[in-house]
């Protein structure tokens, strides 16, 4: 080999090398990227448009106050749920409190799934768990939570462990998901309720704040519970200024959330016309649209729609079964008549406000998300609304 | 300055806050109460007023404050919510755990008959022992008034004597949350002669005091003026009082604050719509408690566009709502909405809130429409009637059902449900006539209600009518009540078609014409208007034609200078003339009709 040739092939092939192991690098780092970005897309729009309703749970948890979250879609609650009890935010959320604050998460459809016989004792023992794991042995909290387990964790006992928490600055926030199945449990007494009251609200700033999420709201809770209490206060009636309905998401947050994302202006309208404002059905939506385009689909907004209707056709089923005959009806009637009635005005307003319908410029009602439009058009009447 | 840390917003609008540094005023009150313990003659007292009010608040506060007297007195504060369905022998063991627990004694044992030994040896041997007094603060006093009546009378009279048991060291603040007046009876005698409180609103010195928590914490500066605005909306009501500051605390301490936020008028309107969606559970406790007459009687108010409204106006607004004659509740509703519930106030301008804030979300949340269905209750005798009378419409006593339903609608006219039952059954007596007047009279005022009914009376009758003119008024009736209604609208166009139709027969053409245009077959009314046209004149142009015809012979024969002598004008017009009157007489009757 001459020398020639290595005076020349020799840095031609260098540049070569390096310019393969910068585009191999930069191809790593662009795929890499676009992974993350569309990771953290989704994350991120787990809590997407709900950071009002979480900076104002923030509040009531640090002033040892209550509060009720109402949404019709769980995950919805959950989400929230979650990221306010996730010990990763914690610091964030709650600055110096943070180490003071205990977390219980007590599912009350998972506790009947696992004991249907469950007493006001069960419901204690699981609620009081983490709290209980983080008294010293033989402290005096663990000596009277000794005594209220002897007891059957009666209200007097349990009020007496929750002052005692005060000494140590602890909190504990006992959240209550599906709290709406307490209903016609074995929990549904007088007693319970009036318990739940009693720690919650009794003293300011209590060391328990009690954050519960179900689908129906305090005002209906009480309708409900006023057949055992026809008389005293409504049971939680000092959570109501705390209720958290968790409706549509605004035009503007829709338009930001959507935007992060990269989808042309035709997707994004596609995707805020399909799901409307809740951010579940947003992401549900925006996730098969990707899926669509990825898999380089011929008609992507076609095939994300059928996709996007099949993963909450379930969903729409348990919703509309789960609404006041009424209710349903009343969305039934304006979707099929495309008018609603005066009969029914209540009944909107309410589906108004947990997101399911919006008015239009001209003031009428429009069902949102579009979906829930197809859903009830395809379903067989009969099997529309519960019976 | 950074956003200050939520816990620091000084304001509660859901807990009780006896006890702590949110608690404000009611120094009345509680001297009232402690007039009570140093009293010897006297050793109860009862408070009441509306939910969220602070009646709880009171309660804590009165524990804490005796309780840092350094044991001059003991307070035992026992909530009764839901002990109601308790055995009583688990409240009393309960009450007294509670009392054994203050006084640092072990639990105690009341054995196989709580209720003797509790009473005649348990609380006398603590009453004798103990260095000072008992303090029984009794919260929800009012939620064991649900009970079955032998176990409340049983309850009542047992507190009755724990109430009389020792006078001098043991005393009771009862706490309830409805008026005295409604309770029932077995409740409402254990405080005979016992003094009463109400606990109501803030005077203002109070509300600024509550309202200037953040000055004292040093998170937001309240100048007069804006303490003025939340007066003038809140007139010290505490719970919306601590929800409007909560929530401009809310607004002003958004993101970064520079320095500590003040508050001005026009933030306090900008937070008034989340103060008012986050107020809506303060107006159900309060519905709840309301009367029917009471609630139909402030919707009205709040309803009306001015602030202050006459009686007059009053009316009106309920004449709106279908009420025709007021009734003796209706009448007695702003006395009680006054002087028990300190909702409303009357002044030399009319009726008008007391508390802006509730005046604003009464007319947002029970606006009059919604109020409708308390019609039927708004005489409370008049309903027990109806309840016969549906009893009695069941077992098919119809005769005995409308005897009942007249004292009903006597008693109560405003009653949609009675005027409904009342037609039913003249409907399935036959009776159509008069369920159809009863019901039009009905649809005046209510017609949403009435129109169904009397739209099925309406069509009942016109099947029993034979005459074409008459059924004709009926359906036109039926279109009146309700325009939508097809079988009417089918059977009118039948009825008119079949008149278009004898109207042609008759050659008739105006009337066939008229009818065609009545269900709306302008096509066809024009054609018929085309025939008839020619129908109409056919006479005059045949007429005309062959006197022109003969005119233009007789031309024709002068041209062509046949011999005669007579002008062509003069024979030629005499021949027209003939020939008019030939044709005049030549019918063309039966050709029109046969085109028809």
């Amino acid at each position: 080999m001459s020398i020639l040739t290595l005076y020349y092939i020799i840095p031609v092939l260098a540049g070569l090398t390096v310019a393969f192991v910068v585009a191999a690098i930069y191809y790593t780092f662009q795929t890499q990227k676009e992974h993350l970005s569309r990771d953290k897309s989704i994350l991120s729009n787990a809590l997407a448009g709900r950071k009002k309703e979480i900076i104002r749970l923030r509040g009531y948890i640090l002033t040892g106050q209550s509060s009720a979250i109402v949404s019709m879609l769980s995950q919805d609650r959950s989400n929230i749920l979650g990221y306010l009890s996730d010990p990763s935010h914690s610091e964030e959320l709650y600055g110096k409190q943070a180490d003071k604050l205990i977390f219980s998460r007590l599912d009350i459809h998972s506790l009947f799934l696992k004991n249907p016989t469950c007493q006001p004792e069960h419901f204690w023992e699981q609620a009081l768990k983490p709290l209980v794991e983080k008294f010293e042995p033989d402290s005096f909290l663990l000596k009277i939570y000794q005594t209220c387990q002897a007891n059957q964790f009666d209200e007097y006992c349990l009020d007496k462990l929750i002052i005692q928490l005060k000494p140590e600055k602890w909190r504990l926030v006992l959240m209550l998901e599906r709290f709406d199945e307490l209903l016609d449990s074995n929990l549904d007494k007088p007693e319970f309720f009036a318990t739940l009251r009693q720690l919650a609200s009794s003293h300011f700033p209590s060391s328990l704040s009690l954050i519960i999420s179900g689908e129906i709201s305090l005002k209906q809770f009480h309708e409900k519970t006023r057949s055992i209490n026809p008389k005293g206060s409504p049971y939680l009636n000092f959570m109501e200024s705390g209720e958290i309905v968790l409706g549509n998401l605004s035009d503007s947050e829709i338009d930001e959330l959507l935007r992060e994302m990269s989808f042309s202006k035709q997707e994004r309208q596609f995707i805020q016309n399909i799901a409307g404002g809740h951010p579940h059905f947003l992401q549900l939506a925006t996730s098969a649209l990707q899926i669509a385009k990825e898999t380089q689909e011929e008609q992507p907004l076609e095939m994300a729609k059928k996709d996007f209707y099949s993963r909450v056709e379930s969903m729409l089923t348990n919703i509309m079964h789960s609404w006041d005959l009424k209710v349903c009806q009343a969305l039934v009637v304006l979707v099929k008549e495309n008018k609603p009635l005066e009969f029914f005005n209540d009944e909107l307003s309410l589906l108004e406000k947990q997101g399911f319908l919006v008015k239009d410029s001209q003031n009428q009602w429009q069902v949102s998300p579009h979906v829930l439009v197809d859903f009830i058009k395809n379903t067989k009447p009969e099997n529309l609304c519960k019976h | 300055m950074q956003a200050l840390n939520p816990s620091m917003n000084p304001y509660v609008v859901g807990n009780s806050v006896g006890g702590s540094r949110a608690f404000v005023g009611r120094n009345d009150i509680l001297q009232n109460v402690y007039d009570i313990l140093n009293n010897s003659q006297q050793n109860a007292i009862l408070l009441h007023g509306q939910r969220r009010i602070g009646k709880s608040s009171i309660l804590g506060e009165l524990e804490t404050q005796l309780q840092q007297q350094n044991g001059v007195c003991y307070p035992i504060l026992f909530s009764l919510l839901g002990k109601a369905h308790q055995p009583m022998e688990q409240v009393i063991q309960e009450l007294a755990n509670k009392i054994g627990d203050v006084l640092g004694k072990a639990k105690p044992q009341l054995g196989d008959d709580p209720k003797t030994y509790f009473r005649q040896t348990w609380l006398p041997e603590i009453l004798t022992n103990a260095e000072n007094t008992l303090v029984l603060l009794f919260d929800e006093f009012d939620a064991l008034d649900d009970v079955a009546k032998h176990t409340k009378t049983e309850f009542f009279r047992y507190l009755h004597d724990i109430v009389e048991l020792n006078q001098e060291r043991l005393n009771f603040v009862f706490v309830i949350g409805c008026n005295i007046s409604d309770l029932t009876q077995i409740a409402s005698a254990l405080f005979k002669g016992i003094p009463t409180n109400r606990v109501s609103l803030f005077n203002q010195e109070d509300a600024f005091k509550l309202i200037e928590l953040a000055e004292t914490n040093q998170t937001l500066r309240w100048p007069n003026r804006a303490k003025n605005t939340v007066w003038q909306l809140t007139q010290g009501h505490p719970y919306l009082t601590q929800q409007v500051c909560y929530c401009i605390w809310e607004q002003l301490h958004k993101g970064n604050v520079a320095k500590i936020p003040k508050v001005l008028p026009k933030h306090i309107e900008q937070v008034m719509p989340t103060v008012l969606e986050r107020s809506e559970g303060a107006i159900n406790w309060l519905w709840g408690g309301l009367e029917a007459a009471q609630k139909v009687f402030v919707s009205a108010i709040a309803e009306a566009a001015e602030k202050s409204v006459t009686q007059e106006q009053v009316d009106k607004l309920l004449a709106t709502i279908g009420i025709k004659i007021s009734v003796p509740t209706l009448v007695d509703a702003p006395k009680s909405l006054q002087d028990s519930w300190d909702l409303i106030i009357e002044d030399k301008k009319g009726y008008h809130f007391k508390v802006e804030l509730l005046h604003r979300l009464i007319a947002k949340y029970k606006p009059l429409h919604s109020v409708k269905s308390e019609l039927n209750r708004l005489e409370p005798e008049a309903n027990n009637h109806y309840q016969d009378a549906t009893q009695l419409y069941e077992k098919k006593k119809l005769d005995e059902a409308l005897d009942e339903l007249g004292r009903v609608l006597r008693l109560n006219p405003n009653h949609i449900e009675a005027s409904k039952l009342q037609a039913n059954i003249l409907l399935e007596q036959d009776k159509l006539g008069e369920a159809g007047n009863k019901l039009k009279k009905f649809f005046e005022y209510h017609p949403d209600e009435a129109r169904l009914l009397l739209v099925q009376t309406l069509w009942n009758i016109v099947q029993s009518v034979k005459r074409e003119g008459e059924q004709l008024k009926v359906y036109e009736e039926i279109l009146q009540f309700d325009r939508n209604h097809v079988d009417a609208q089918k059977e009118i166009r039948k009825i008119w078609k079949r008149r278009a139709e004898r109207a042609l027969r008759d050659n008739d053409c105006n009337g066939a014409i008229n009818a065609y245009q009545k269900i709306g077959l302008k096509d066809k009314a024009f054609e018929i208007r085309k025939k008839c046209f020619w129908y109409k004149h056919s006479k005059l142009i045949i007429q005309i034609t062959s006197f022109l015809v003969m005119l233009f012979f007789s031309y024709l024969a002068n041209i062509l200078e046949l011999d005669i002598d007579i002008p062509w004008w003069l024979w030629g017009s005499g021949l027209g003339i003939i020939a008019f009157f030939l044709t005049g007489t030549i019918s063309f009757k039966r050709r029109t009709r046969e085109e028809y």
